[in-house]
This record gives C-alpha cells, sequence and structure tokens, in this order.
C-alpha cells in the first residue's frame, strides 16, 4: 500500500472518529461554561446512552438510529433532575466542591449499572458490511456515526443560536450575574444546560455502542478523552471543542497506528501533560485581580 | 526628604486583544513617601498593580525595585524582596483566626508571634483574635488584610482601596496603622476614591485615566488641573 | 500555645470548652504515657483475636495510612488527587519486583517503594501541580489510568508481566502485617499532628483557601505543594507495598484499583479535610463497611462509596470534625 494512501486512511478514519469525540466535548464544555462546574459524570450519561442504544436493539429489535433520538429526550430529563435535585443544593461557586461531588456520582452511577447489569461486554452489530472507496476500506457503521454526530452537533448549534433557551444559555455562559439581571432565571438555565449536556452524553453514546464494545465502566476512557480535547480547545468553548475534537482524533489514529490501541489512553494524558506545558493557564487564562 | 527611588516604572503596557488596560505607563517613587494612585474605575489601577507586583506579566515595559529589574518575578519573589501588595476585593483567611491569618504570613517576620500579638493590639482585635476571620464586620477584615502583609516587614505596600466602604472610626485606625510603618521607613503607595483623604494624607498623586498616566503632582496641583477634573467628571463615576 | 485557647466563654462551659481546659490540663508525660498505651493495646489486640480480624484490622490501619497520605496534600491545600491508586499501584510494583527479581528484604522493598513513587510521583505531577487545581484533579485522573495502562503495555510486560501480574510468597505473616499498619498509622497521624499545629500546617491550609493571597502572604506556593506531594506519594507507595504483601500478588486492575482512591477521599472528606483525627474517623466509619461489601458485592462497593461522596458533600461539606466544633462539641483546635 502507497504511503499515501495509509496517510488518507488514517486522515479519513481519524475525522470519523474526531467528530464523535467532538460531540462528546461539546456537552463537556457546555456545562462548564455556564456553570463553571467539570462533570466527571459525563463518561457514565454516555454509558447509559449506550446502554439505552444496546437495549432498543437487543430486546426491542430497535433501529439504533430511533433509539438514539430516543434517548435524548430520556437523557435530557435525567440530567435536569440531577441538575435541579442534587447539584443546586451544593455550593456550586466552589469548584472542588462540585468535582468531588460529579466523581461520587460517576462512581455511584458505575456501579449501580455494574450491579444491574452484571455481563461484562456487549456490542451492537450494525452496519458491519465493509465499504471500499478505493485507497480504504471500512464498515458502515463509521461514517454513519459520523452522519449522527455532524448531525447532532449542527442542530445543537442551530439551538443554541435560534432559540430563547438557546440565547439565554450563551448569555449566563458570557456572565452570569448580567444574566440575572436581565431576566434569565439562572437555576432554570442550568437545569436545561445540564440536560442538554446530558443529552449529548447520551446521542454520543448511542454512537460509542455501534462503533465499540459496551461495558458498565466504559464512560472514564471517553470522560479523560472528552477532559482533553475541551482544554485543547479551550474551556468553555464550544467551537473549540468540535474542532479539537477532530484533531484529536487525527492524533489518536496516528499514534494508535504507530504504536498499540492499548496506548489510546496514553496519548490521550501525553496530549493533555503538552498542552498543560505549552499552556500553563490552560487555552482559556483566568485573572484573579483587575477592575 | 530622602530622595532615594524605591521603584521605578518604565513605559509599562499591559493589552488584552484589543484592549489597551495599561498604556506606556512610567514613573518613580522615593523610598519613605506615601503617594496616591487615584482615576476613575476601569483607568488600570488595580492591573498596574498587577503588573508591578507579578500578579499578571505586562505586555512591555520594566519594572525596577531598588535598582534591580524585577519584572518577571513572580508574586511570592516579590514578596520576599520586600514589595508586597493587598487587593481590591478584601481577602482574608476566613476560616482562620485573626491571629492565625497573621501566623500565615510568617516566614519573613523574625519574631512572628511576638510581631502578631504585637500588630492584634494595634489595631485593637485583642479580643477577637481567636475569631475565624469570616465572622469579623467588613471593616476588621479590611483592617487584618492590611495588618497581615505588615508581618512581612516589606519596604513598599500598594493598598488597593484600603478604605473603600469602612466606617470613620475604623478610617482612622487604618490611617493610624500606615503611619506606624511609615515610621519604619515603609513606602506607600494607595489606591482611593475618597479625595478628602488621599489630599490629606499623600505628599504626591498620581493620576491614571484610560490606562495612562494623567498626571502626577502635590495635592494642590491635581486638584486644580483641569484635565483631572475633566478625566472624573468626564466620566460617570466620582 | 497562643494559637490553641479556645474563644469559648467562661459562663457558657460548652462541651468543646470543657474537653478544651481538660486537654490542656495534660502534661506531655501523659500525652506520652497515653500515646504508649494505646500502641501497646494496638500492638497486643492479634493474641486475642483470630486471624480474620486480624486481616480486618490490617484493611482499617492501612486504609487509615493512605487516608493520611490522601489528607497530607489533597486534604491540606485542597489540590484534589483523583488518580492516587496510580501512586498505591506504583508503590506496590515496585515493592514486589525488587522482592521478587532483586531478592530485596521487604523492609528494604518498602523503603525503595516509598522513595521512588515520591520521586516518580513528584516529577510527573510537577507540572500540573503548578495548574489550577481542576486540572490537577483531572489530570491525575487519566495519569493513574495512564498508569495501570502502562502496566500491561508490550513495553512494561518484560518487567511488569504484563495483565496476569506477579504472584510471591510474602515474608511477613498477616500479624506481622499489622504490626506494620499500626506503626505506620501512628506514624503518619503523628507527623500530620505536628503538621497540623506548625505555621507550614497553616500556610497549607491557606494555599487551600486563597492561593493568590497566600502568595502575597510570602507562602512559597509551588514549593510547598512540591513536598506534600512528595510526602504524599510516598506514603501512597509505602502503603502500595504493604497492599502487595498482604495480597501475596500484584496485577494492574487490583492495585491501581479505583477503590485506593476512593476511600481515602471519601474518609478523609467525611472526617473532614486537613484536620488530624480525620482520617482515623473516616477510616473506622467506612473500612468495616467497605470490607463487608467487597467481599459479598464487589459491584455495590462502589455505588455505596459514590453515594457516600454525594451525601457528605451535600450534607456535611466541611466534614464531621468541623461540624462538631461548630455546634461546640469540640473546640476549635488545629491539632484535632
Amino acid at each position: 500500500m502507497a504511503i499515501l494512501d495509509i496517510l488518507a486512511e488514517l486522515v479519513v478514519i481519524g475525522v470519523f472518529l474526531g467528530a464523535f469525540y467532538g460531540l462528546i466535548a461539546l456537552g463537556l464544555s457546555l456545562v462548564f461554561g455556564v456553570q463553571n462546574v467539570i462533570n466527571l459524570a459525563h463518561g457514565e450519561f454516555l454509558m447509559i446512552g449506550a446502554y439505552i442504544t444496546f437495549f432498543g436493539w437487543s430486546i426491542f429489535d430497535l433501529n439504533p438510529l430511533l433509539s438514539i433520538v430516543i434517548s435524548v429526550p430520556i437523557m435530557f430529563v435525567v440530567g435536569a433532575a440531577i441538575q435541579g435535585g442534587l447539584l443546586e443544593r451544593i455550593d456550586l461557586d466552589n469548584e472542588l466542591t462540585t468535582l468531588i461531588f460529579t466523581f461520587g456520582l460517576a462512581l455511584a452511577i458505575r456501579g449501580l449499572a455494574q450491579y444491574a447489569i452484571n455481563v461484562d461486554y456487549q456490542s451492537i452489530s450494525f452496519l458491519t458490511e465493509s465499504v471500499d472507496v478505493g485507497f480504504t476500506a471500512f464498515s458502515l457503521n463509521r461514517p454513519f456515526a459520523f452522519g449522527i454526530a455532524v448531525i447532532s452537533t449542527l442542530l445543537f448549534f442551530a439551538f443554541l443560536k435560534y432559540t430563547d433557551w438557546g440565547k439565554a444559555i450563551r448569555a449566563t455562559s458570557q456572565n452570569p450575574e448580567i444574566a440575572r439581571a436581565c431576566g434569565i432565571r439562572t437555576k432554570r438555565v442550568r437545569m436545561v444546560t445540564f440536560g442538554l449536556g446530558a443529552a449529548l452524553a447520551g446521542i454520543a453514546g448511542g454512537i460509542a455502542g455501534i462503533l465499540y464494545t459496551i461495558f458498565p465502566a466504559m464512560g472514564l476512557d471517553y470522560l479523560l478523552k472528552a477532559f482533553v480535547i475541551v482544554v485543547l480547545g479551550g474551556l468553555g468553548s464550544l467551537v473549540g471543542a468540535v474542532v479539537a475534537g477532530v484533531g484529536f482524533g487525527v492524533i489518536e489514529t496516528f499514534g494508535t497506528w504507530y504504536t498499540s490501541s492499548t496506548m489510546a489512553s496514553i496519548i490521550a494524558f501525553v496530549v493533555l501533560i503538552l498542552v498543560l506545558l505549552v499552556r500553563p493557564q490552560g487555552l482559556f487564562g483566568r485573572s484573579d485581580s483587575g477592575e | 526628604m530622602s530622595s532615594e527611588t524605591i521603584l521605578e516604572v518604565d513605559g509599562l503596557t499591559k493589552q488584552y486583544g484589543e484592549l489597551t488596560a495599561v498604556d506606556d505607563v512610567s514613573f518613580t517613587i522615593e523610598r519613605g513617601t506615601i503617594i496616591g494612585l487615584i482615576g476613575p474605575n476601569g483607568a488600570g489601577k488595580s492591573t498596574l498593580f498587577d503588573l508591578v507586583t507579578g500578579v499578571q506579566d505586562p505586555t512591555s515595559g520594566r519594572v525596577f525595585f531598588e535598582g534591580d529589574d524585577i519584572t518577571d518575578n513572580s508574586l511570592e519573589a516579590n514578596v520576599e524582596r520586600g514589595l508586597v501588595r493587598t487587593f481590591q476585593k478584601t481577602r482574608v483567611l476566613g476560616q482562620m483566626t485573626v491571629r492565625e491569618n497573621l501566623l500565615v504570613a510568617s516566614q519573613l517576620a523574625d519574631q512572628p508571634r511576638e510581631r502578631a500579638e504585637e500588630l492584634i493590639d494595634l489595631i485593637d482585635l485583642g479580643e477577637k483574635a481567636d475569631v475565624l476571620a469570616d465572622d469579623l464586620s467588613y471593616g476588621q477584615q479590611k483592617l487584618v488584610s492590611i495588618t497581615q502583609v505588615m508581618m512581612l516587614n516589606p519596604d513598599m505596600i500598594l493598598l488597593d482601596e484600603p478604605l473603600a466602604g469602612v466606617n470613620p472610626t475604623m478610617e482612622n485606625k487604618i490611617l493610624q496603622l500606615i503611619h506606624e510603618a511609615q515610621q519604619r521607613g515603609t513606602t506607600f503607595v494607595f489606591v482611593e476614591h475618597d479625595m478628602g483623604v488621599i489630599m490629606s494624607e499623600c505628599e504626591e498623586i498620581l493620576v491614571m485615566n484610560s490606562g495612562r498616566l494623567l498626571t502626577r503632582g502635590s495635592p494642590e496641583e491635581v486638584q486644580e488641573d483641569e484635565r483631572v477634573i475633566e478625566a472624573y467628571f468626564g466620566s460617570e463615576d466620582v | 500555645m497562643a494559637t490553641e485557647s479556645s474563644s469559648e466563654s467562661k459562663s457558657d462551659p460548652s462541651i468543646g470548652a470543657r474537653i478544651d481546659n481538660r486537654l490542656d490540663s495534660f502534661s506531655v508525660v501523659h500525652r506520652l504515657l497515653g500515646l504508649v498505651a494505646l500502641v501497646a493495646l494496638l500492638l497486643a489486640l492479634p493474641q486475642v483475636l483470630n486471624d480474620y480480624h486480624v486481616q480486618v484490622l490490617f484493611i482499617v490501619f492501612l486504609f487509615i495510612v493512605l487516608g493520611y497520605g490522601w489528607n497530607i496534600l489533597s486534604g491540606f491545600t485542597g489540590y484534589i488527587n483523583f488518580g492516587y491508586a496510580g501512586f498505591v499501584g506504583l508503590g506496590a510494583y515496585v515493592t514486589v519486583i525488587s522482592v521478587v527479581d532483586f531478592g530485596i528484604p521487604w523492609y528494604a522493598a518498602l523503603v525503595i517503594a516509598g522513595i521512588s513513587t515520591a520521586i516518580i510521583g513528584t516529577l510527573i505531577s510537577a507540572p500540573i501541580l503548578r495548574l489550577d487545581g481542576a486540572y490537577f484533579a483531572i489530570a491525575m485522573l487519566s495519569l493513574a489510568t495512564a498508569g495501570q495502562l502502562a502496566m500491561s503495555s508490550d513495553y512494561l510486560t518484560p518487567i511488569t508481566r504484563g495483565g496476569s501480574g506477579i504472584s510471591f510468597f510474602p515474608a511477613l505473616s498477616y500479624t506481622e502485617q499489622y504490626y506494620l499498619a499500626v506503626v505506620l498509622a501512628v506514624g503518619v497521624g503523628y507527623a500530620t499532628y505536628r503538621l497540623a499545629k506548625s505555621p507550614r500546617g497553616l500556610r497549607l491550609l491557606a494555599i487551600r483557601e486563597d492561593e493568590l493571597l497566600a502568595s502575597a502572604l510570602g507562602v512559597k506556593t509551588t514549593r510547598e505543594k512540591l513536598t506534600m506531594m512528595l510526602v504524599h506519594a510516598g506514603i501512597a507507595g509505602i502503603g502500595g507495598g504493604l497492599l502487595a504483601f498482604n495480597l501475596s500478588y500484584v496485577d494492574p486492575s487490583t492495585v491501581f484499583g479505583l477503590r485506593y482512591t476512593e476511600l481515602p477521599i471519601v474518609m478523609v472528606l467525611f472526617g473532614t479535610a486537613g484536620s488530624v483525627l480525620g482520617p482515623i474517623i473516616g477510616g473506622i466509619t467506612f473500612i468495616f463497611i467497605s470490607e463487608a461489601l467487597w467481599a459479598s458485592f464487589p459491584t455495590l462497593h462502589q455505588f455505596f462509596f459514590g453515594i457516600a461522596i454525594m451525601l457528605v458533600v451535600m450534607f456535611m461539606p466541611r466534614g464531621l470534625i468541623e461540624r462538631l466544633k461548630d455546634r461546640g462539641y469540640l473546640p476549635r483546635r488545629r491539632s484535632l
């Protein structure tokens, strides 16, 4: 195989993967931007989404596309309820408090899933036919997953841009105090935001279920990758998350091609350290003082 | 008055993207003086403090302290050299007692415990020495935050609005504290909005507006300077 | 000592104030005798208990050691390490490889584990420790995950034997392991007591409350954090070695297990982060529950402790000791 073919193959697979990563990072970044919470249970939301799609497929024989659509309102309600019922009761201004709380939430959801599901690895065989595009061949579920990720991302940005809730979310993200002064009920906004973050994770979970194995502890890996991407793109920046997601997908595809797939998480860690070293304040600087 | 320069700021500039928060500011300050820094909100006073003390890095320009270039120093390094500051938004360690708040700053004092007791007596907070700083009044917190930096035996203190929101009794105590330190040779620059205090306390006044150093002079000179009056009354904030 | 006196007025002899007065009346000799008696009692326990109970007590003391290790960095400075299990796992591997492949005696292997984990941990986390606490927390989580994967990667398999791990015959009996855990727990507990009473302890707590202000008050924040990181990782490394002796094997998923992160966190938070007695209170409260759950419902273990973390954050964010101080049941002393 010519070197150019390999290069093209890696880029295509990397971009397919990257759109999916961008979608995961989008939800994490959204929640951070609006309420300064790094949601460590984001990976567990993704896991729930993956199981919704899996059980839809295995029990009710549902097309995964349909299950993904169904998972959106379910995950939205789950997320909004967690924000309204739990997170609103703790000190949301204290970054470390929220971090520890969502760490506990992640453990609880993961533990419950391990207890309830009790089977290690499952997968969905959907669109596994291979398609040859000349320089490379891949199974059809990859472009399918790419399509869902792109459409979801576009719909999400359209929601932010054109709906009142979207405008309220953007305003709160930019300045919570002014948003409150303008009559935006920030608790409601936070609930909708957390719900949307969970819904985005749910969609990503459906995609993960189609592409990879499903198991109760699957979330951690995706969370860590999403965090690396969010830092790369600038914490709180939504467009940055999508762009960095694609970039990270390509980096990881090249990295695992050179080494092995078990090295993927190590690559993520190395990228994170490098980014933090080059931009010590993260890609978003925060000033503690000033007028 | 001594004519030894303690602080020299040369062409200091800070840009955030398009916005220039501090624009080519230069001045020198003599040892042992009390200098006022005034200007409307958003004039760049706190940013200037950040740049001088190493909280933020300037885009360009240099800062010299006691003759040495300290532009690239961290805040910690500057504190060790004797250049300290307080913050505009009052910061105390709320979960520590008054005494502990002072003892945190013990690394540079010769006899920290004795010095802490002495300062607590000076600010009349002896009865509150074991009370958590969170349980103090706003004015008392201001007092503690200023006393904290005095623990460091600094050569120079930059005070960011030490009197804002403080009642007259407390204001007198804070001024007394400043005078006590000045007699020990400490140099002060302080940001203040109360013109009466500035006029009576400061030997010289620096005036900033829109990131630039507008003028510098004695209280009388500044009071009569048309540009200063315009800067203040031209903006919504006096 | 001046900082130790209570703020309670004399007309209101609350329980806390009475404890305070009583504590002051003890002399140094009293305190030493008390400590010696306590240690003697703990060391005598194996004479009257069966092997299973000694083993359970060993686990309690092992986690108290690990809790103190976590507390000394994360509890005092607020730099939350979600990847603590990575240090525990590293220490376990270093210990076992030292013993099995190099024939090093157990005590020297533990020292090597402590020192190497401290150095490796500090070198890797040094760039991250300069950052905001949230970055540190997540970077450490990803570091532990990467560390676990690295143990079974092709590159390290010649040393670590990959995913199947290493089994060996430990040189120490269960009772000897218990003695070691007790001595270590008392040692790190005493060190924490001295730290809490020292100016350095105050400086660390100042970093937790307001790092910029701490810098402005002359606290060399980076140096203080790195020093505590050395101790923190070193204790985890020695604890990991002790764990490996107890298990008589190491493999990546066991010794890098989340359990060694989540339990120290919940123990310390429940007791009060940055306190002296917190890890003991948390250890006694949670480790028996953990052992019971771990034996019969390992999956529910994670669920239970996840919920425990959430409940502590929601209802007692500053921990039990602070709560008791607020209610006047304990004196306001940093040495508790």
